[in-house]
């Protein structure tokens, strides 16, 4: 029989956010995150342990669908509000420390573009995966994001552009954050986006879906255990 | 032939789109979502989704169009407008291929306006995402289908006196480079069907179309353009699989 926390990753991969949510079809009336999050913490299961083993293998199986095809975007996004569902439940139980954030994402559009949907999108799925994400918008100057780098030490940055005349523009912005701050790690992605252009301009990563962006920002700044 | 020159002689044209005009399908905004790169078809819940989006999604639309035709020079990279000062489109081999054979090139802007992407946007940010990305998808569905409908009434004007259209094409396709959108604008009144190019070359409102259609006794369609060009990646190349 499956744990709890088993059950928990299953709902969030399938979408299960409440029990009146027919999703999948037929469901209605039995019980999803929400629920099964609170019956976690009613049995004494620490908060953590229902977020790092429960809510997050759910979304982590629903990026690795997404990656080999199997799942797309409004299945990562149905997930990722069942995720929401799960979170909300375990806020009061972190109570005044918040829920412990994975990281800081500093997320804009460069300059001279304002296409958004896919920033929205990274936003969205790395906010379901912990991260606390600062959204700086579209048409994102250089200094922009220096003074967002500047006001969240620490964090990664990630630069969207969907036009080859605006991605461009990413390279100004490495070369501005790179300057002051070499260790902050960049991650470019956007249409007309390679590897190698990401390499070229001296990015740190490159991802080309809101998934793979969690899969690399997850390698270029792993979780630090403790001593 | 007199209904030639009368057809070219008669400047831009614009037109305001109904949406009962425009030939949106589920299915189109699936492969849109994505959902076409395999077989099954979208989890019924995505479908109610998108039933239930369709009607606000109609009414956020305010499709119109331009587009005016010229006479054209089809060099072995580039188009050459006949004009009083002539105006040249860096198309690149591949699109000048394909329009080989044209006697006129309409060129064109078409646009489903600001308020669908303003919505979407907004759902996105405040706690609706799929049904914002999922507006999104539709609005994408929706110019493309407005620029469709713009090519079929050209389609039907230059049939009366024997021509046959090319495939539309776009700044960014076909190895045409997106920066040449300026060229293009530059041949057309200022702000096309309510449509501004800023200096990114970037179209607002975003969901807008713009490009060229080959017309002439010897335009050819291809049904397959995509066998042409090299871009793999090519978002025309994903949504549509017949081009693929």
């Amino acid at each position: 029989m499956r744990s709890i926390l088993e059950r928990i990753a299953a709902c969030v991969e399938a979408g299960k956010a409440n029990e009146a949510m027919d999703i999948p079809a037929g469901s209605a009336g039995q019980p999803g995150v929400a629920e099964m999050c609170a019956r976690a913490l009613a049995e004494g299961i620490g908060a953590e342990a229902v977020l790092h083993d429960g809510l997050m293998p759910g979304m982590g199986a629903i990026g690795k669908r997404f990656a080999a095809g199997e799942a797309f975007i409004p299945e990562v996004l149905i997930a990722a509000r069942a995720m929401h569902a799960g979170l909300a439940v375990l806020k009061p139980a972190f109570a005044e420390q918040g829920v412990p954030a994975r990281g800081t994402f500093v997320i804009g559009t460069v300059r001279g573009d304002l296409h958004d949907i896919g920033k929205n999108l990274v936003a969205i799925i790395l906010e379901g995966a912990g991260w606390r994400v600062v959204d700086l918008g579209t048409d994102c100057s250089p200094e922009v994001f220096l003074e967002a780098v500047k006001r969240n030490p620490g964090c990664a940055v990630g630069l969207s552009a969907l036009l080859t005349t605006t991605m461009i523009n990413m390279r100004e912005v490495i070369e501005s954050v790179h300057a002051v701050s070499p260790a902050t790690r960049i991650l470019v992605g956007g249409a007309p986006v390679t590897a190698a252009f990401a390499r070229e301009i001296g990015a740190d990563g490159f991802a080309d879906n809101p998934s793979q962006a969690l899969a690399v920002l997850d390698e270029l700044m792993p979780v630090v255990g403790p001593a | 032939m007199p209904q030639v020159v009368e057809w070219m002689g008669a400047g831009p044209r614009t037109a305001t789109i109904a949406p009962a005009d425009l030939t949106i399908t589920d299915a189109a905004v699936a492969r849109m979502l994505g959902f076409g790169a395999r077989s099954s078809s979208p989890p019924n819940h995505v479908l109610r989704a998108l039933a239930q989006l369709r009607p606000m999604a109609d009414a956020l639309l305010e499709a119109q169009v331009l587009w005016a035709p010229f006479a054209v020079d089809v060099k072995a990279d580039a188009l050459i407008c006949r004009m009083e000062r002539p105006a040249r489109l860096d198309v690149g081999n591949i699109v000048a291929h394909q329009l080989r054979g044209s006697s006129a090139l309409v060129v064109f802007v078409a646009t489903i306006g600001g308020a669908l992407e303003g919505e979407a946007r907004r759902m996105m940010i405040s706690g609706a995402p799929l049904d914002g990305y999922m507006l999104d998808a539709f609005g994408s569905v929706a110019v493309d289908a407005c620029a469709a409908a713009m090519a079929e009434r050209v389609e039907s004007e230059v049939s009366a006196f024997g021509w046959q259209t090319t495939n539309r094409f776009s700044p960014g396709y076909c190895t045409w480079p997106t920066e040449d959108q300026h060229a293009l604008f530059a041949v057309l009144p200022p702000r096309p069907g309510g449509v501004t190019l800023m200096p990114s070359a970037l179209m607002q409102p975003i969901k807008s179309i713009s490009g060229v259609i080959g017309v002439g006794a010897t335009a050819k369609y291809s049904p397959y353009p995509c066998e042409f060009c090299g871009m793999e990646d090519c978002r025309q190349r994903l949504v549509e699989p017949r081009l693929g």
